[in-house]
């Protein structure tokens, strides 16, 4: 025997059979789509697509930019000071040069030393000459003793 | 609308009032000397070097004078490279014989001071000699002078 669908024997409810058939049938399959919507769409879609692509494009090349130059920053910030420190060697003869005295040390007392030596008329050692002018005189004193107060080395080395 | 524009009105006059408090409370820029004193004893001076700093507050070296004993009254050597900032190496000798004892002023240094904090000065002694280019026992000692 078969089933009646327009009966709901647990509840007693009953619905008429037209208004179930015209459910069943709404809820049957999908709604038609034109064509032309689906189509519209799609196309809509696309151009959206197609829009974003640039923009991923160049969010790539900017990261790409800014690494490059953050490398290019720590090349500026770091190279400089590589190259400006003088070589050990080299700094050690100008300070030999400069260190009249021979305290191993660079400061006033060797401006002085040379310069009561330029005084007294006693001979003066050819590398005292600091300045590289071919005299050892005051120049070459004051020469020193700007080197004993510059701030850009310790005055006692 | 009114309203709109009564709430900017508002708004800009305390932004200027904050503003112009603000400006006011900014300490205005001074000028400070300070004397470095060298006491050798009973020990003739002929060299001196010493190294100033100043700290604390925003500072800037903007001048140097020699000291009052004849020997040292000329402007000692300095690097120029520290005008501007906080910290100086100074320096001078004298062949002479006329040569200063006891406790002198070697040098006066001008300093621009900015901001609400008083600096604090600091001197140290590297070196002071005799003559005859020995070293010899002496201390240094920093003294505030006028500000204007």
């Amino acid at each position: 025997m078969a089933q009646d669908d327009s009966r709901d024997n647990g509840s007693g409810f009953e619905a008429p059979r037209k208004l179930m058939e015209g459910l069943r049938s709404l809820y049957a399959g999908s709604p038609p789509v034109p064509a032309e919507l689906d189509e519209l769409v799609l196309a809509k879609a696309r151009r959206r697509i197609a829009r974003r692509r640039p923009l991923v494009v160049t969010l790539r090349w900017s990261l790409a930019g800014a690494a490059a130059a953050a490398a290019l920053l720590a090349l500026l910030v770091f190279a400089p000071t590589r190259r400006s420190a003088p070589a050990p060697a080299a700094q050690r003869a100008v300070a030999a040069a400069e260190d009249v005295n021979g305290d191993g040390r660079v400061d006033i007392l060797d401006a002085l030393a040379l310069a009561r030596s330029i005084e007294s008329g006693r001979r003066t050692r050819s590398d005292w000459d600091i300045n590289a002018d071919g005299r050892v005189d005051r120049l070459d004193v004051d020469v020193i003793a700007m080197a004993a107060v510059s701030i850009n080395r310790r005055s006692t080395q | 609308m009114r309203t709109w524009h009564a709430v900017v009105v508002i708004l800009l006059c305390l932004a200027a009032q904050a503003a112009a408090q603000d400006a006011a409370e900014r300490p205005a820029v001074r000028f400070e000397a300070v004397d470095v004193y060298v006491d050798s004893g009973a020990q003739p001076l002929a060299a001196y070097q010493f190294e100033l700093t100043a700290k604390k507050a925003k500072v800037a070296i903007v001048g140097v004078e020699g000291g009052e004993h004849p020997a040292f009254k000329e402007a000692p050597y300095y690097d120029p490279a520290a005008l501007s900032r906080d910290r100086i190496i100074i320096a001078a000798f004298n062949t002479g014989r006329d040569l200063p004892t006891g406790r002198t002023r070697v040098a006066r240094v001008h300093f621009q001071v900015s901001g609400l904090e008083e600096p604090a000065y600091a001197v140290t002694l590297n070196v002071a000699a005799s003559s005859e280019g020995a070293r010899i026992p002496a201390t240094a000692a920093v003294e505030q002078g006028g500000k204007r």
